[in-house]
């Protein structure tokens, strides 16, 4: 009973307050500890996967990474002249600089093991300059935030976690949304849209950078299905992730430069 | 746990072997499927061993098992409690029981386990929709005489 209470007043305290902090930190790095132990077995078969590749597999992934990258560099060709534009013009508009990222390729070593709390914990830490807030993306678009570092692992909020809400912007005609997660992989929710508001499914949802916490314009999600409900005054609004939560292994680290200055 | 038969460091191994399994990174989707690994063998302990799991005990491993899983503090910790009170009452008369009808109490004892566990988390709005509950539940059931059978096998082939 004198137990049962002490566990509950525990997770009061651990939810409302900041009274476990210090101890709360030794707790992560106990736990990414460990963490990274039951990761063994996924790094050896990975490991395996590599070494035991057949030259012909080998041959062939080369020959496809070959044309993916041709068909980039044109791409950044491309990119080079507009963003000299882009700057030029910028200049013209007298308005401030938008900075080239800095980024830094982490590796997956955990996964939370409830299904309800999307988290994932990376093997890069302070040690490496993380910081907490910080923003993390994939290939395709945003994965999440960092919510809290040890000396050299971190741990990664996703955005489809219930305790997430990211500012977003749609990409056709700038509107500005709060789309936020509900704890399902492939769902991100649009609060507050009026049943007005011109958004179509297929609809681009990018960062607005407007929290002070995500860069401006990272990919976040499509939009999936809208439902308007008659008796409700916004209308259900259901977008899929862009990042693949739930495939990728490696993910980079986005250093904000305006983070970097007021450290 | 000072015993001459070595059960107690059996346990322990056991126990710390639960808790890698119950963290063993999988996809949110199978993590669903996945059996309360700690839950069962305090369980077991409980049923078969009640000299060496009690209350207190089960509350230390819950709370270990908070701090590596980042849940909560105090989410297992109550539900292994609570679970090794229920389990203290009427041992006697589950131990006794045939296998499958323990199978329909195991159900229970997690489904019970994970509503308390399902409680704590939800002061921190991670409240499950009740299927995970169910699901982990019915799988933890239906692991259960795996567990029995393979820790018995051990236990009288070292006479632990």
């Amino acid at each position: 009973m004198l137990l049962g209470v002490m566990a509950f007043i525990i997770g009061i305290l651990y939810v409302h307050t900041n009274l476990l902090n210090p101890v709360k930190g030794k707790g992560e790095a106990l736990s990414s500890a460990v963490h990274w132990v039951v990761d063994i077995p996924n790094r050896i078969s990975h490991w395996a996967d590599q070494r035991f590749a057949s030259k012909s597999d080998l041959l062939e992934e080369n020959e496809a990474l070959r044309t993916e990258l041709l068909i980039h560099k044109r791409k950044v060709q491309r990119m080079a002249a507009l963003s000299a534009e882009n700057t030029r013009l910028r200049q013209l508009l007298n308005s401030a600089d938008t900075l080239e990222d800095r980024v830094l390729i982490a590796e997956l070593i955990g996964v939370s093991p409830d299904p309800m709390k999307h988290s994932v914990i990376l093997n890069r830490g302070s040690n490496e300059g993380v910081y907490p807030g910080q923003p993390v993306v994939d290939a395709q678009g945003l994965v999440g935030q960092v919510v809290s570092v040890t000396a050299s692992t971190s741990k990664v909020l996703l955005i489809s976690d219930a305790s997430q809400a990211i500012p977003v912007q749609l990409v056709r005609n700038g509107t500005r949304f709060v789309v936020e997660g509900r704890g399902s992989l492939f769902e991100l929710y649009l609060r507050h849209v009026a049943v007005t508001m011109d958004i179509k499914e297929g609809d681009e949802l990018v960062t607005s950078g407007l929290g002070q916490r995500f860069p401006v314009g990272y990919p976040v999600a499509r939009v999936e299905r809208i439902q308007y409900d008659p008796g409700r005054p916004f209308a259900t609004v259901i977008a899929s992730p862009m990042a693949e939560l739930n495939k990728n292994r490696h993910v980079l680290l986005v250093f904000d430069k305006r983070h970097t200055v007021t450290q | 746990m000072s015993d001459r038969s070595g059960f107690g460091l059996f346990l322990l191994g056991m126990l710390c072997l639960a808790l890698l399994a119950a963290l063993f990174p999988m996809s949110f989707h199978t993590s669903t499927f996945r059996p309360e690994w700690v839950c069962l063998i305090v369980t077991y302990a409980l049923l078969y061993r009640p000299e060496y799991m009690g209350i207190g005990r089960a509350w230390v491993v819950g709370l270990v098992q908070d701090i590596l899983e980042g849940a909560v503090w105090g989410a297992h910790a109550i539900a292994l409690a609570f679970l090794a009170y229920i389990c203290i009452l009427s041992y006697r008369r589950l131990r006794s029981y045939p296998l499958y009808q323990q199978c329909a109490w195991v159900f229970i004892l997690v489904g019970v386990h994970q509503i308390f566990v399902n409680w704590i988390q939800g002061l921190a709005g991670y409240d499950a929709p009740s299927r995970i509950i169910l699901v982990s539940s019915i799988t933890s059931a239906l692991v259960w005489p795996m567990v029995v059978l393979l820790l018995r096998r051990i236990e009288w082939r070292y006479r632990l």
